[in-house]
């Protein structure tokens, strides 16, 4: 359940995935016009940032991504 | 060229600019039924044959798979990967220019409740502030609805039937005074929805040239997309059109209390860590319902920030027994767009109305999902062509089939969604505006008791409209959640006119903002996705909820999660802002899924969607509304509503007659032998 990159250099930077995704997955890199996924493990794969993509820059899959993360520090 | 596909990690980033991504050496990965095989460590980008250079992008990298020859190029375009290709390293995100305001009204979340809630603040003359987590129109669940209900009092039954249909759909147990409301004021909600651009007209996706079968790896999604309006962002339009001030990707986590008036809200600009302190003469809380993980239905931004709120505030909450589960398909079992595209790319359809004497009792298909449950699913259904029939959701209201060549909802239907035949989705997720802070019996007004508070919509206010159940008509709660927050703006606005100055208490605020930052200087602690996967684990179980729980079953997760709670209160760390809107999310869940797992173990009986394995049966011993209210040692303290015979009908009547059908399979065959 989560957004994939599917072509990186096809993103303009417009911030469409960044201004609709309701669980904060993206961030907008100004200085190189591109989104950046930066928390896909909490994508909840509603699709709206691939609806809603100008280009084919983002795609979908169906595997979830988590990390391994241990049960404390 | 190295080709040692052993030493994955040092080769695949070959791209200039484009640094490692650390995260990826702990990541692992959870395949749906699609079955994506060897992700972990596989695909190692490769030059492709011949050496050449690489311009420093990925598009020119070979995907590599394996066969029994070894390593060999990936020709499929089926993208099953992890997103390993490097993604730009996170930037930073400046923090807001302005962080204190001030407000007559400040309504919490950008949904249909808190749009019509600022709409209406607006209208009466209020300043009004709207703040949303994500942006307005596109979080929650309101970016989702498929249909939109109105009673039509020249078209539809008349008030008795009508009453008679919410008892019998509702368990005895449906507010029937917001019900009177409802159908005097749907029909011109409805109207100011679609004068707002919010509903419009344009060919279901079923009947264009974009349409393959429903799948939505067959049709042209995006081509149908690009050819009908957005209505989400008409939420933004509204707002900017009445003069509403809207901060978006902004967090309240919790409102300021001063001599026991709400007198405004201590918030995050999550993404920057920042700290905004809005003064406020009302608040109005329509935060939404909540869920610990979405999985396969997009609620994930849901987080129960109203209800934990008000609870820690000393206000009663109520419903939260009542379990909205949901089912996704298995071949995709966590990707809600598979099962919700249309929805969301779809017109609102009408719907509603025209209750007649055939379906007095809906079908309200709790018995049918229980026993699924019990008796096993139908593994013959694992198919991704199977698709509900073209008599689906929004279609299946009288009025869409019964009703006059005139009435704007005859012959009105969605198009046929996939068949979702596995539970799982939504998992804390509770029925449409059951659970929420209670207002009273006769509240209109959405007033939660403490003066400058107001709480509106589904999750919020626990006004049960529906009663136990999820709505007695498929389009109520965007139609009604629209109407209830009118009705707190305007509410909210009415008492603001009557405040004069709000001053701040300086000492209170400053306790606030260190508690919306603390999770940023914990050191050693707990990682907010952990625990919400353990609390996720602990109430994922259908013995914990829509399978039937028993006094066992509840208290040995009630065990687990106090545990955990224990162990992790004021231990969650956030490394960065993402993961401080998490922290503060995941401290409301805990405090929910306990309260929620308490007032199940309280109510021994099963009603709408409460099932109890150790009481399967109605018990009208139990009809009446359970509250939960932190007591002075911080303990719940339960409460009891009881509630007018209108509502609760005849309690002299036989069993089969109060309930028409049976709720769950062991309630069938104590019950009603003959079906």
């Amino acid at each position: 359940m989560s957004v994939i990159r599917q072509n990186l250099s096809e993103c303009i930077g417009c911030g469409t995935c960044v201004k609709v995704c309701p669980m904060d997955v993206f961030r907008l890199d100004v200085e190189h016009s591109k989104s950046v996924i930066a928390y896909v493990q909490n994508c909840q794969t509603c699709g709206q940032c691939w609806l809603n993509c100008p280009t084919d820059s983002i795609g979908l899959q169906d595997a979830e991504v988590s990390f391994g993360i241990n049960n404390g520090r | 060229m190295n080709r040692d596909h052993q030493n994955h990690g040092a080769k695949l980033f070959a791209g200039k600019d484009v640094p490692r991504r650390d995260f990826l050496r702990g990541a692992a990965v959870a395949t749906g039924a699609t079955g994506a095989m060897g992700l972990v460590g596989s695909s190692v980008a490769m030059a492709a044959a011949g050496d050449e250079e690489t311009d420093g992008t990925f598009a020119h990298d070979a995907k590599m798979t394996a066969d029994e020859n070894g390593l060999v190029p990936d020709a499929t375009t089926d993208i099953t990967y992890l997103p390993r290709r490097g993604e730009y390293p996170t930037p930073s995100v400046p923090e807001p220019d302005i962080t204190e305001y001030s407000c007559d009204v400040l309504v919490v979340g950008g949904g249909l409740a808190g749009l019509n809630a600022a709409w209406a603040a607006a209208q009466a003359g209020s300043n009004v502030i709207l703040v949303e987590k994500a942006t307005p129109g596109y979080g929650g669940l309101s970016a989702w609805p498929s249909c939109t209900a109105f009673y039509d009092p020249e078209l539809d039954a008349d008030m008795d039937l009508w009453d008679q249909y919410m008892r019998n759909s509702c368990e005895c147990f449906a507010n029937l005074n917001w019900e009177d409301a409802w159908c005097a004021e749907s029909k011109s909600t409805f109207q100011r929805l679609c004068d707002w651009g919010w509903i419009q007209s344009y060919p279901r996706a079923a009947d264009t040239e974009y349409w393959v079968d429903g799948n939505i790896y067959h049709d042209n999604l995006k081509g149908y997309k690009n050819s009908v309006p957005d209505r989400r962002k008409v939420f933004g339009e509204v707002l900017d059109a009445n003069g509403v001030t809207t901060l978006d990707h902004v967090m309240v986590t919790d409102i300021i209390e001063k001599d026991g008036t709400c007198v405004g809200a201590v918030c995050l600009h999550y993404q920057s860590e920042t700290v905004i302190t809005i003064t406020a003469k009302a608040v109005v809380l329509a935060t939404g319902n909540g869920v610990l993980k979405p999985m396969g239905y997009p609620i994930g931004s849901d987080t129960y920030d109203g209800l934990w709120i008000g609870y820690q505030h000393g206000l009663p909450v109520t419903g939260l027994e009542f379990e909205d589960f949901h089912m996704t398909t298995s071949y995709a079992p966590s990707n809600g767009l598979t099962n919700n595209a249309y929805p969301y790319l779809e017109p609102v359809w009408p719907t509603g109305g025209t209750v007649t004497a055939d379906n007095l009792s809906k079908n309200r298909g709790v018995n049918e999902r229980y026993s699924q449950c019990v008796d096993g699913f139908d593994l013959a259904k694992n198919d991704v062509t199977l698709m509900d029939g073209q008599e689906n959701g929004a279609a299946a209201s009288a009025a869409s089939q019964a009703g006059n060549e005139d009435d704007p909802r005859k012959g009105k239907m969605t198009s046929p969604l996939p068949k979702g035949h596995v539970y799982g989705a939504a998992i804390g997720m509770s029925v449409h505006t059951a659970s929420g802070i209670w207002c009273g019996i006769d509240d209109l007004d959405c007033f939660t008791g403490m003066p400058g508070l107001y709480a509106a919509g589904d999750g919020t206010n626990g006004c049960y409209v529906g009663g136990p159940c999820y709505g007695a008509q498929r389009g109520s709660t965007s139609s009604f959640m629209s109407m209830q927050g009118a009705h707190a703006g305007s509410a909210a606005a009415a008492y603001a006119a009557t405040v004069g100055d709000v001053e701040l208490p300086a000492d209170e605020v400053k306790a606030l903002q260190e508690k919306a930052l603390q999770p940023t200087t914990v050191e050693k602690g707990f990682n907010p996705e952990w625990i919400r996967e353990v609390l996720h684990s602990i109430m994922a179980p259908n013995w914990v909820n829509w399978g039937g729980a028993t006094e066992a079953t509840l208290n040995a997760a009630l065990t687990n999660l106090i545990e955990l709670r224990d162990q992790v209160q004021g231990r969650i760390y956030a490394q960065n802002g993402h993961a401080l809107r998490l922290a503060h999310e995941v401290e409301h869940m805990l405090l929910v899924m306990e309260l929620k797992l308490r007032v199940k173990l309280e109510r021994k009986e099963s009603r709408g969607h409460h099932y109890r394995r150790d009481y399967p049966s109605r018990d009208d011993n139990y009809l009446y509304y359970i509250t939960m209210t932190k007591g002075a040692d911080g303990e719940v303290v339960f409460g009891r509503v009881e509630l007018p015979e209108r509502w609760t009908g005849d309690l002299t009547a036989d069993y089969t007659v109060r309930y028409p059908g049976p709720q769950n399979p062991l309630d069938a065959k104590i019950n009603y032998p003959q079906s």
